[in-house]
């Protein structure tokens, strides 16, 4: 049964009480909140995810509370809550799933040291996975976005998952988290998509999430090869132009993009020459997206 | 000329090593280090492992036998600052004979 | 299974983590609606990586569920690498204090990995511990600094906490590595009504096989556990600390003479009082086997009997590993506060509150927005 096959009443009264759990593979997350608006933004963002019962294992057991102290009726806030422990500062309640999304990722990354966690957003076609590492500047989650409308299997935007054994790059659907331009960039691209609500004055502007591939959401547990690293370098106005990188050079930005690169050691510096020998690595430079979308498709093409 | 230092490989040391076009990628595994060598330094991390104890006058020889290049190129204070980057990397021992 | 989501079943996940240290063989039995309890509880009680290493010893792990095997090894990786720059950190301060030949005992977590004691690399290391002589501890403080060391930024009461009345100059940390250096001269702070006699620590202190390097003795790294899981009024990583306790008397327990050494020790440095509240916690919660003969010699160092008796139960209230499922959770800290300045704070009152709320409130908080390392 789907999150969206239950009504949103439900998923509000069951996270108010033992707790909703459903399957975002590779994990189970258990979501307890007594907020009516996280179930109701919730319900909408997951709804092509897979309930699991409340009472079987959980990787991840999240509670969102609304916070105490005198503040709380002036600007209320709420608490991210794992394992008894309160990681973060509070947020402004109305805030709570910008802050369980980010917190979650958050918990995921430090639990998941039998892969190497790269800082990239992944999508895939014909088994072949395309890296897209985080930098400053990048765009890739935006770019990993329009791909994934444009036909591309949604793996992440934040998390490049690859098996310490075996090479595979693994998916971690989520919502993609959109921030300022990038909101309207997408709604112009894909008027079709769903996002969600908008959450201005975040610590990272205003941002909205937008709704994972129900295709993508389904084949979440299938692995994929890595075809191709591309780190992408978004400049308006730019024209697009995607230039190999040499193999010494690529391997040093590929582990330094990783969060836990050096915490995996050995095999991460293994995982990493796998990937580096076993494809090409790129810099796209791009200012427009069908353009870089193109590009793409130039080094990740015919083979299939 | 140098004949007080002697340089090894510090036990215990496994390093792993990746061999690119462009430059070959060290893993030191006892620290967890990663390191980006370029030919000089692959080469002295080479002979120091094939004959440990070596003085840095003889590593200075046969590095430059190595590369087939001559003093002007590699000159003896830019082989002694490279040894003492190995050594503070962790990379080298050294003992003072 | 469940359409209604039934309510969840309590487990005691501290019986469970307890019994899963001393026994676990019993590991095996365990449904995954236990294993994710047992899991939680290990990870909040910062004991997941000692939980994953109980388990490897054991020859377990490969037998266990895939989820709870992946989190062991997961939790084991990263506490190991901690372990790994403790080493190197180490190693750094080493070479930083050799020009000056700056004696140099290592302490606590970067000691145990020194040791290799089994247990080492599962703790979760924020900063390694050294202890230099008193009348040096400017000096060295200077040649960290020299190195590139920066001390941490404080306002002028911190400043004035740890150099009046704790044992330590604020952490240095070395830009853009991980783990900060904590430089002691002493095992005790000041203010503590302890006074152990610093020179007895150098004397018996040991060589290792780094050159330059000492560690305390056996004994004394027991005490020195011993003082630093009840003075710390931080109440939070206790249980660890006692985990601690108990590998360290399960390491050395079994070398002849090492009780009774143990023993007049505490009694020659005044120590007395937190050893024999360590064999209390330790039997009682831990069931750690003290040979009869050292727990009848440590009642000597007991309190008077109410006192005995209250202390007895607060310890074990509080020293059982918290449960994360208990939401809110109890507030053990009151009760550890009370119990920590009764016994060793010199500190007035009106000094204490103020100082511990203050520690509170700088407890670490995550930007979960900042890339994880």
């Amino acid at each position: 049964m789907n999150v969206g096959e239950l009504s949103p009443a439900l998923v509000s009264s069951r996270m108010a009480a033992d707790g909703l759990a459903v399957a975002i593979p590779p994990v189970t997350v258990r979501l307890r909140s007594p907020l009516r608006q996280v179930a109701t933004q919730f319900h909408s963002l997951y709804a092509d995810y897979v309930v699991a019962d409340a009472s079987d294992y959980a990787d991840i057991d999240v509670r969102l509370v609304p916070a105490g102290g005198a503040r709380r009726w002036l600007r209320p806030q709420v608490q991210f809550v794992v394992d008894g422990v309160m990681p973060f500062d509070a947020f402004p309640q109305d805030h709570a799933l910008p802050l369980f999304e980010w917190g979650l990722n958050w918990v995921f990354s430090h639990r998941m040291h039998d892969h190497l966690v790269l800082h990239a957003a992944a999508v895939a076609r014909g088994g072949r996975a395309l890296l897209l590492p985080a930098w400053p500047g990048s765009g890739k989650s935006t770019l990993a976005a329009s791909l994934a409308s444009r036909g591309w299997r949604f793996f992440s935007d934040e998390f490049g998952l690859v098996k310490l054994d075996g090479g595979d790059v693994i998916p971690f659907v989520r919502p993609v988290a959109l921030k300022n331009q990038s909101i309207a960039v997408m709604r112009a691209f894909d008027p079709h998509a769903f996002i969600g609500t908008s959450f201005p004055k975040t610590r990272k502007g205003t941002v909205a999430h937008l709704r994972a591939p129900a295709e993508s959401v389904r084949r979440a547990r299938e692995p994929a090869r890595v075809g191709a690293v591309v780190f992408p370098d978004f400049e308006a106005g730019a024209e697009a132009s995607m230039r190999r990188i040499d193999k010494a050079t690529a391997f040093l930005k590929l582990a330094g993009n990783a969060f836990n690169y050096e915490v995996v050691g050995e095999r991460g510096f293994k995982a990493v020459a796998a990937i580096i020998r076993g494809c090409e690595s790129y810099i796209l430079r791009y200012g427009d997206l069908d353009a870089a979308h193109a590009a793409i498709e130039g080094v990740m093409g015919d083979r299939a | 000329m140098d004949t007080s230092h002697r340089w090894r490989i510090p036990a215990g040391q496994r390093l792993l090593f990746e061999d690119f076009d462009d430059g070959i990628v060290a893993f030191d595994t006892a620290v967890g280090a990663t390191h980006l060598l370029n030919v000089s330094a692959a080469e002295t991390l080479a002979i120091i492992e094939a004959a440990p104890d070596l003085a840095t006058d003889d590593i200075h020889r046969r590095l430059l036998a190595r590369l087939e290049i001559g003093e002007d190129a590699l000159p003896y204070d830019s082989l002694q600052e490279l040894l003492a980057h190995l050594e503070d990397l962790g990379l080298v021992a050294v003992r003072t004979a | 299974m469940s359409a209604g989501g039934r309510a969840v079943a309590h487990v005691d996940a501290p019986a469970l983590l307890v019994d899963a240290i001393l026994a676990p063989e019993r590991l095996a039995a365990l449904d995954m609606a236990a294993w994710e309890r047992l899991l939680a509880c290990a990870r909040r009680n910062a004991v997941l990586a000692y939980l994953a290493e109980r388990a490897m010893r054991e020859g377990l792990i490969d037998s266990l569920p895939e989820a709870p095997r992946a989190a062991l090894h997961s939790a084991r990786t990263s506490a190991a690498r901690l372990s790994q720059l403790a080493r190197w950190e180490l190693e750094r301060v080493r070479r930083a204090f050799a020009p000056a030949a700056m004696p140099l005992i290592a302490l606590k977590g970067v000691a145990y990995v020194v040791r290799a004691l089994p247990h080492a690399t599962t703790r979760i290391l924020s900063d390694i511990d050294v202890m230099v002589p008193r009348d040096r501890i400017g000096e060295a403080e200077q040649a960290l600094v020299d190195a590139g060391w920066q001390g941490t930024k404080l306002d002028a009461y911190d400043q004035k906490y740890y150099r009046e009345w704790s044992h330590e100059i604020p952490p240095l940390h070395y830009p853009g590595r991980l783990l900060s250096v904590d430089v002691h001269h002493t095992i005790c702070p000041p203010v503590s009504r302890l006074r152990p006699d610093a020179a007895q620590f150098w004397a018996d202190a040991e060589p290792c096989e780094i050159p330059g390097v000492r560690l305390l003795s056996p004994v004394d790294s027991v005490l020195h556990a011993a003082v630093h899981l009840f003075f710390d009024s931080d109440f939070d990583g206790r249980f660890r600390e006692l985990v601690d306790l108990h590998e360290l008397l399960t390491a050395f327990g079994g070398v002849s003479g090492f009780w009774d050494a143990l023993i007049a020790r505490a009694k020659m440095q005044g120590l007395g009082r937190p050893l024999y509240y360590t064999f209390v916690a330790l039997t009682r919660v831990l069931r750690t086997p003290v040979p009869a003969a050292a727990l009848a010699a440590s009642r000597a160092f007991a309190p008077p009997p109410l006192t005995d008796r209250w202390m007895t139960n607060t310890l074990e209230t509080v020293l059982t590993p918290v449960d994360p499922q208990i939401w809110p959770p109890a507030n053990r800290a009151r009760l550890w506060l009370l119990f920590v300045r009764s016994h060793w704070l010199r500190m007035p009152a009106h000094l204490l509150v103020p100082h511990l709320v203050r520690k509170s409130m700088r407890r670490v908080r995550v930007d979960p927005l900042a890339a994880p390392r």
